[in-house]
């Protein structure tokens, strides 16, 4: 009996350390499929409108030539406290999948960054997590802000004289990410913020996409991000 | 044999919290409350064996694991989870308040060892996270309560 207890918890120390439940997750996850397929295409048809706001508002090399290269990773975890918002991805390095990439919820649309391989997994940090920040541009009067990431993200430091609205689209314009993709659109803008003497406002932003339903996202390979 | 059962259904229980928190599946306003330790706060009081206990921890830490080494803030959660079988002798039986005492008691023990800033700089977060976790043992223990009743 004693053996047979010491064998159940060796096996357990061993898939923990193995780490190698990944179709568990899946079988687990695929119950959600019927779901998640609605808020999908929802995804598909705003990344297309993102697409086609890029074409007709922005200019720059990167985005006329549009020539991402996506590679579609399946999440099968995700950080499970509330400090961090970190997934997994199930894969890595044997994929071709480096740090500082950038990841995206689907084409067009930034959803984070890869911060850790191995040769099987990698972390990708959301713009979900505290420690997210980048610089981006709001609307079409390209109004700078900060985007400090967290569980509602927030777009800071935008001069208080600047015209911004409720559903204003907000891209990138942060160097370590590909220019112009888009991270949300704006709502709920506060004038009052007393962090910085009156002198900035500050909104929220709301992302097209549910975090918690996404099942596969889109590592950007061919994007070089600046070091840091 | 009614023992076997029940261990049998606390490895369902702890495996099934296990991947709802790692996929997040349960998400209450952005805020994952911690099924895992609140589950935990109460199977604590259901097994009398420390063996059994350990593999509960060790399916738990399976189910966490997002990565693939364990992480430091999942060995700390596993090292928190067990000592909190050794304070379990000072306890009376009363389940419902205890695993409540227990799930306050791990979560701010938890957060003061990962990451002591984000109670003071998210407050509001983890008082949130704090709330649903006591909820949620109170559902568990509740639960406890009723099955061994009948």
């Amino acid at each position: 009996m004693i053996f047979i207890r010491f064998a159940v918890i060796i096996v357990l120390l061993v898939a923990l350390f193995n780490n190698n439940l990944i179709f568990v997750r899946n079988i687990f996850s695929s119950s959600l499929d019927a779901k998640n397929a609605i808020e999908k295409l929802q995804l598909e048809n705003d990344s297309l409108k993102t697409e086609l706001y890029i074409a007709e508002n922005l200019s720059g090399k990167e985005i006329n030539e549009g020539k991402w290269e996506y590679f579609y990773a399946k999440i099968f975890s995700s950080y499970p406290f509330n400090d961090q918002n970190l997934i997994g991805i199930a894969n890595g390095e044997t994929s071709g999948i480096k740090k500082d990439q950038a990841v995206a919820a689907a084409p067009g649309i930034l959803l984070g960054q890869v911060i850790k391989t191995n040769k099987s997994i990698s972390l990708v940090r959301t713009v979900f997590d505290k420690d997210f920040t980048a610089a981006v541009k709001i609307g079409e009067g390209k109004i700078s802000a900060l985007l400090k990431g967290g569980v509602s993200p927030t777009l800071e430091m935008i001069e208080k004289n600047k015209n911004i609205k409720n559903g204003d689209v907000v891209y990138n314009a942060d160097q370590n990410y590909p220019y112009g993709f888009k991270l949300g659109e704006v709502q709920m803008i506060e004038t009052k913020n007393t962090d910085t003497a009156g002198l900035f406002k500050k909104a929220f932003l709301k992302t097209d996409y549910n975090p918690a339903s996404l099942e596969e996202v889109l590592v950007i390979k061919n994007f070089e991000a600046l070091k840091k | 044999m009614e023992e076997k059962i029940r261990f049998f259904l606390d490895i369902i229980l702890i495996s099934a919290a296990g991947l709802a928190q790692s996929l997040s599946l349960v998400v209450f306003n952005g805020i994952k409350p911690d099924l895992v330790l609140a589950a935990l706060a109460v199977l604590i009081f259901s097994e009398r064996e420390f063996w059994k206990y350990l593999i509960l921890v060790l399916i738990s830490l399976i189910c966490l694991n997002y990565s693939v080494f364990i992480p430091k803030e999942l060995a700390i959660f596993g090292a928190l989870m067990l000592s909190a079988f050794y304070f379990k002798r000072y306890l009376s039986e009363n389940v419902l308040l205890y695993s409540v005492l227990f799930t306050s008691v791990l979560t701010v023990l938890l957060y003061l060892f990962i990451d002591p800033g984000f109670i003071f700089s998210h407050f509001d977060l983890f008082a949130l996270e704090l709330f649903y976790n006591i909820l949620i043992s109170l559902i568990f223990g509740y639960l406890y309560n009723y099955g061994h009743e009948k």
